[in-house]
């Protein structure tokens, strides 16, 4: 039961935490009365001006979330629908265009702030990537997964800051999403350096799409600064772990 | 003047319940479910329950006492009284008018 109740904000949780656990324990909760409370945590999240001392998040500060969910749902969308449909729809600008949402979604002040420790991490990948050459990898290949590595694990990065995901939380993010999926890739391009399958190319860029899927719901339900809002009074002392 | 429940959404039905709630007396949360459910049977879960109090609490129809153990009871306040009488005047007023043309068009 507790479990439940984490889902509520801290805020929230600080001030009625005690109450509905006491109402939980006597009235133990039925499968309708999970959703009732799950549902009302998300309302939780999204007006927390309704709890007693909460600030209302502006309504601007749920554009980058919403954008980062289209984005995600527009690169995930038509993955899926290859997959189902076992050939390619010709979605491929769509799945173009939401990289262009998913980068609109992240301000020019988090890329500045961050911009150090996201270009270690993906010169890191971007060496690891090239590693691989010797593989039989071809030029063409490596550019193309060296690009998508690089450029998708630092928004991927940027967006999970964004989202409040912690170093290790984003770590695992990368690496379920983007790592994991394109080493599986690695033996199946050594043993056949052919192009891989269609089946093999939709479950390696699918997680990427799915990552944003969540990152920007959680951006949205928590809210996230835009560049045109003014500075949060925690960015600092986020900006020093 | 604007109507306080009618801005509360999802909330306004819950809201006006718990405000009959505790309309004869304070009431804890479990109370308040219980009486609810009671009175008008409807069940109210607890993310309902506490959107609505939290809502009501914030407009000043409702205040919180000091809690007993981990269970806090809630109170009217005049300003919640006097809210619950004319949202309940208003009902009134609505069912007569429905149950007066009811009645009129089965002659």
């Amino acid at each position: 039961m507790t479990r439940l109740i984490r889902v509520y904000p801290q805020r929230w949780r600080d001030r009625y935490e005690a109450e509905v656990m006491a109402i939980l324990e006597v009235r133990p909760p039925t499968f309708r009365d999970r959703l009732d409370i799950v549902r009302g945590a998300i309302d939780a999240h999204l007006h927390p001006g309704q709890i007693d001392g909460g600030t209302p998040i502006p309504w601007t500060n749920r554009i980058p979330g919403l954008l980062a969910l289209t984005g995600g749902l527009m690169w995930a969308g038509p993955v899926v629908a290859s997959a189902l449909l076992g050939t390619d729809p010709g979605a491929q600008g769509l799945i173009g265009s939401s990289v262009i949402l998913m980068a609109v979604s992240l301000s020019g002040e988090y890329a500045v702030s961050y911009g150090r420790r996201i270009g270690i991490v993906v010169a890191i990948l971007a060496v690891a990537l090239l590693g691989a050459a010797p593989f039989g990898w071809s030029a063409f290949a490596v550019a193309l997964l060296g690009g998508y590595l690089v450029v998708g694990a630092g928004m991927l990065t940027l967006a999970a800051i964004r989202a409040g995901i912690g170093t290790r939380g984003r770590w695992a993010i990368i690496t379920g999403t983007m790592l994991v999926p394109l080493s599986l890739l690695v033996p199946i391009v050594v043993r056949s350096p052919t192009q891989p399958s269609f089946t093999t190319a939709v479950a390696v860029i699918l997680p990427f799409g799915l990552a944003w899927v969540l990152l920007g719901a959680r951006m949205l339900i928590r809210g996230a600064p835009t560049f045109v809002d003014p500075p949060d009074p925690v960015e600092p002392e986020l900006r020093t772990r | 003047m604007s109507d306080p429940l009618q801005e509360l959404g999802r909330f306004a039905e819950p809201s006006l319940y718990i405000l009959v709630s505790l309309a004869d007396g304070p009431k804890h949360g479990y109370a308040i479910m219980t009486d609810v459910e009671a009175v008008s049977g409807r069940s109210l879960g607890a993310g309902t329950l506490y959107g609505a109090l939290a809502r009501l609490e914030r407009r000043g129809l409702i205040e919180a006492l000091e809690p007993t153990e981990r269970r806090r009871p809630y109170r009217l306040t005049g300003l919640g009284a006097t809210t619950v009488k004319a949202q309940l005047d208003h009902l009134l007023g609505f069912a007569r008018t429905g149950l007066s043309r009811i009645e009129g068009g089965a002659r």
